[in-house]
């Protein structure tokens, strides 16, 4: 066991976790933080992406021991918002005017991971970058969530 | 009702009832399941029933028996309410109720009816309570649409909401309602809400992470718990538990019948201890022990008949043997459930699509005598695709609550989703096409049972044969139509994959049609038009991809179009069937690495209820088309599936998907109720991805899927 001090959704947060512990379990199960989901724990179908320190990656593959020992910003769904702190991030606005879910429980993560690359490509996406994004939809609800990543990199509408 | 009289009533038919409570409030029962399902489930199963409130705080509360998985009911039940009781979608609060049976794209056709039929009654009670709060005439009081009834005829006129006449309502008879106030749900051509596109409820939450699931749930001291379980399916958890019981975290290990359980301070704890177990104990063989993907091939092929029946004419006839792999269902959440058992009753959570069968099944594996002591809260699912059909996590979590005295969360791993969880049966299908005589069609299916025979989960109690699936009524005209299928027995868990046996079936039947109007030196497309049964509307779905696909465009070396056609739940009943057609575009230079580039899909499915959410379903089941055909399926090597992942089942991703979608909802007819739609798509998808990926490489695929069969 060790004691973890790291920056979540913008608050400091301190947990005593092991060191092989990997962070989607810290966050569900010591933290209370459910927007993350389980889909393999093995870092296969991304589902359960956030960013650490300013990256998208799989919190399954997140160990505490070696990526927040000394540190680091991890933000989850639950510390999504846009500019101003409160309102919904500009990628959940384009999921909401796409209609883009089907039963939902990989959008966390496929809105994570969008974010992330929109973070780094902007306004220049193009169809090869979204084709990177690896997350899986077992609902098949691919093109909506590509017509949504473009909406929100375009700021379009 | 009694079990008898509840047999004979039909599809069409149900029982409104006014309940004796503060606020008005109706009950209406409903015949829900699919056609051939009824042995499934309880005889109360077999109905859905619908609670119907107005509260007097202006909200109404539909309360229906119905599973969400993401195909989108409760915004479509929301906007059968709102249409009958001109309401807005806001003003209505959507609960899944645990019982019914989710199945057979049956949801809304089971409803359609008396839902409305429901709420345009609740509406005419509402109006007349108004009329006598006013003492005015009811027939000439309106609602425009904001959940009040407004009085035209009053000095500038006046408004009182539901909610405030609800308790009104509530104490009034059927006899009260005058014979002016329409009680029965408007004509079509004065829908308003329902056939607009609308954005589904609940998105809000999804989008914030806040959509709770089963794993989401926290009920006090429930303990993280995973099973570790043995390599072969279905084989016996006789292993030394010993070396498990001290690791860090866990609290207690329990042997059940399908494993051994670990409950652990975190599921990290308890999936270390799993791994622990799996790699080190010494497990024994299970019954699917020595069989593999070969076994299962050669006992399909000696199903088959030595000889098809003879074809009318000789020489001019196409024929094909194809092959389907086994396919898991993998939901997108993994099996799971919150189990707290007491000695007197249990409480489960979880998302299922047949929730009586859960409380039977764990009232069962508890030792109580009656279901009615099981409560089963029932949750959203993370997609299911008929594998929460049958309990399976349900009856774990209930079987180790019980042992260790404490409420438990079991999770099943993403591993033993695939490798224990439920698949589509392996197939092998044959057909034989002759041109003559006005085109005889052969088509045999051999497939491994879709029942589940035994273990310590319920049987379905019955086989679906494929040949119910309209092996022998096909949406082409044919002189004679023979279709025949036949299964074989394994102990394993194959259950209803997403369309069943229908999406292989039209799989080989496109590519077939195209071969023969190859054949006929027809083009595919005019070929299917001149054959189809269903000639108007089916013809419109097909010339609109054709016309949508730019069909026959030049297409460079290595890619191609290809184009399917299907048809659902046709030619019995008095509802017109649903008329679908894909073109597909495929880039297969590298033919084992073929991606589609571009899907087209129109569909009529009568009456669209919310044409947003028929698109929804038509694509995502048209992603499972192109995932079946070209790359997604399972390998089983000696009693086990070697997939244990997404990655290694090849299941589709962005990178594997169309980067153009274009998918046209046919408006709704004059006449008719709506079709089903969730597992509409699939088919005509498949075929059209087989025929592209045909015509790309010059081949004739007959094993699926066409990469790493």
């Amino acid at each position: 066991m060790s004691t973890f001090n790291f920056v979540l959704n913008g608050q400091p947060k301190t947990v005593e976790a092991p060191d092989d512990m990997p962070l989607l379990w810290v966050l569900r199960d010591l933290l209370g933080l459910t927007g993350t989901k389980y889909g393999c724990g093995i870092g296969n179908c991304q589902v359960c992406i956030v960013h650490l320190n300013g990256n998208a990656m799989p919190a399954c593959q997140i160990l505490m021991g070696d990526q927040l020992r000394g540190g680091g910003t991890v933000t989850t769904i639950e510390g999504l918002f846009d500019a101003d702190g409160v309102s919904l991030h500009p990628v959940q606005r384009a999921w909401i005017d796409e209609d883009v879910p089907q039963c939902g429980f990989c959008q966390p993560g496929q809105i994570m991971a969008a974010v992330d690359v929109i973070n780094k490509k902007g306004s220049a996406m193009t169809d090869d970058d979204i084709d990177g994004i690896l997350n899986i939809c077992r609902c098949g609800t691919y093109g909506r969530i590509r017509k949504a990543i473009m909406r929100a990199a375009t700021g379009g509408s | 009702m009694n079990r008898e009289a509840a047999k004979k009533i039909d599809r069409r038919r149900f029982i409104t009832y006014l309940v004796a409570a503060p606020t008005l409030t109706f009950v209406t029962r409903f015949p829900g399941l699919p056609r051939g399902a009824e042995a499934a489930v309880s005889a109360d199963g077999n109905f859905v029933q619908m609670i119907l409130e107005v509260t007097a705080d202006n909200r109404i509360i539909m309360q229906v028996e119905r599973e969400e998985v993401g195909q989108g009911i409760a915004t479509s039940f929301a906007m059968l309410v709102a249409e009958e009781l001109d309401a807005k979608l806001d003003d209505i609060d959507v609960r899944l109720a645990a019982t019914g049976f989710v199945g057979g794209s049956n949801s809304i056709r089971s409803a359609w009816t008396p839902v409305r039929s429901t709420a345009a009654t609740a509406r005419a009670y509402l109006v007349t309570a108004a009329a006598w709060i006013w003492n005015v005439d009811a027939t000439t009081l309106t609602t425009p649409g904001n959940t009040t009834v407004f009085d035209p005829n009053y000095p500038g006129g006046r408004s009182l909401t539901y909610g405030q006449v609800t308790t009104t309502a509530a104490t009034l008879q059927s006899t009260s309602i005058p014979a002016g106030v329409r009680s029965t749900p408007k004509a079509y051509v004065n829908h308003n809400v329902i056939g607009k596109p609308t954005t589904q409820l609940g998105i809000r939450d999804i989008v914030t992470g806040k959509t709770q699931f089963t794993m989401d749930v926290q009920p006090p001291n429930a303990l993280p718990t995973v099973v570790a379980r043995p390599p072969t399916i279905n084989a016996p958890p006789t292993v030394d538990t010993l070396g498990i019981r001290m690791m860090d975290g866990v609290v207690a290990v329990t042997t059940i019948p399908t494993g051994v359980a670990i409950s652990a301070r975190t599921f990290h704890h308890a999936l270390k201890a799993k791994d622990a177990l799996e790699r080190n104990g010494l497990w024994a063989p299970g019954p699917m022990s020595g069989v593999s993907d070969l076994q299962v091939r050669t006992g399909l092929a000696a199903l088959a008949p030595e000889e098809p029946p003879p074809v009318i004419a000789s020489g001019q006839y196409v024929e094909g043997t194809f092959q389907f792999n086994f396919v898991s269902h993998s939901p997108m959440e993994v099996f799971d459930a919150v189990a707290d058992v007491r000695s007197n009753g249990a409480d489960v959570w979880t998302g299922t699509q047949a929730p009586d069968s859960v409380k039977s099944a764990v009232a069962q594996a508890l030792g109580f005598s009656s279901p009615s002591s099981v409560t089963v809260h029932q949750m959203r699912a993370g997609s299911s695709f008929g594998s929460r059909s049958w309990p399976m996590a349900e009856v774990e979590a209930a079987r180790i609550s019980k042992a260790i005295g404490m409420p438990v969360k079991l999770m099943w791993t993403r591993i033993d989703t695939v490798k224990h969880g439920w698949t589509r049966p392996a197939a092998r299908h044959q057909i034989r096409a002759s041109l003559a005589e006005g085109i005889t069609w052969y088509h045999y299916v051999a497939s491994v049972d879709l029942n589940l025979p035994g273990g310590d989960f319920p049987s379905l109690g019955f086989n679906l044969p494929a040949v119910v699936f309209y092996l022998n009524d096909m949406p082409y005209r044919v002189a004679r139509n023979i279709g025949t299928s036949s299964s074989m027995a394994l102990p394993m868990h194959n259950g209803v994959w997403r369309s069943v046996h229908s999406a292989p079936i039209a799989t080989a039947r496109e590519l077939m049609v195209d071969e023969l109007a190859a054949l006929a030196n027809e083009d595919p497309v005019a070929f299917r038009r001149r054959l189809l049964r269903t000639t108007a509307r089916g013809q419109a779905v097909l010339d609109l991809v054709a016309s949508a696909g730019n069909w026959g465009r030049p297409m460079a070396p290595g890619t191609a179009q290809g184009i399917g056609y299907h048809e659902e739940f046709p030619y019995n009943s008095s509802n017109p069937p649903c008329c679908v057609a894909a073109l597909a575009e495929i880039d297969a230079r590298d033919p084992q690495a073929p991606r589609v580039t571009k899907m087209v899909m129109a569909a009529d499915v009568v009456r669209p209820v919310n044409p947003k959410g028929v698109e929804a379903q038509l694509m995502g089941a048209a992603e499972n088309g192109i995932a079946t055909v070209l790359q997604g399926g399972l390998h089983l090597e000696n009693g086990a599936f070697k997939e244990g992942s997404f990655g290694a089942f090849n299941w589709t991703r962005q990178r594997n998907n169309p980067k153009v979608w274009e998918i046209h909802v046919v408006p709704a007819q004059a006449t008719g109720e709506p079709g089903g739609v969730g597992e509409l798509g699939i088919s005509p998808a498949a075929g059209a991805v087989a025929n592209a990926y045909a015509r790309a490489t010059g081949t004739k695929p007959r094993n699926f899927p066409v990469v790493n069969f």
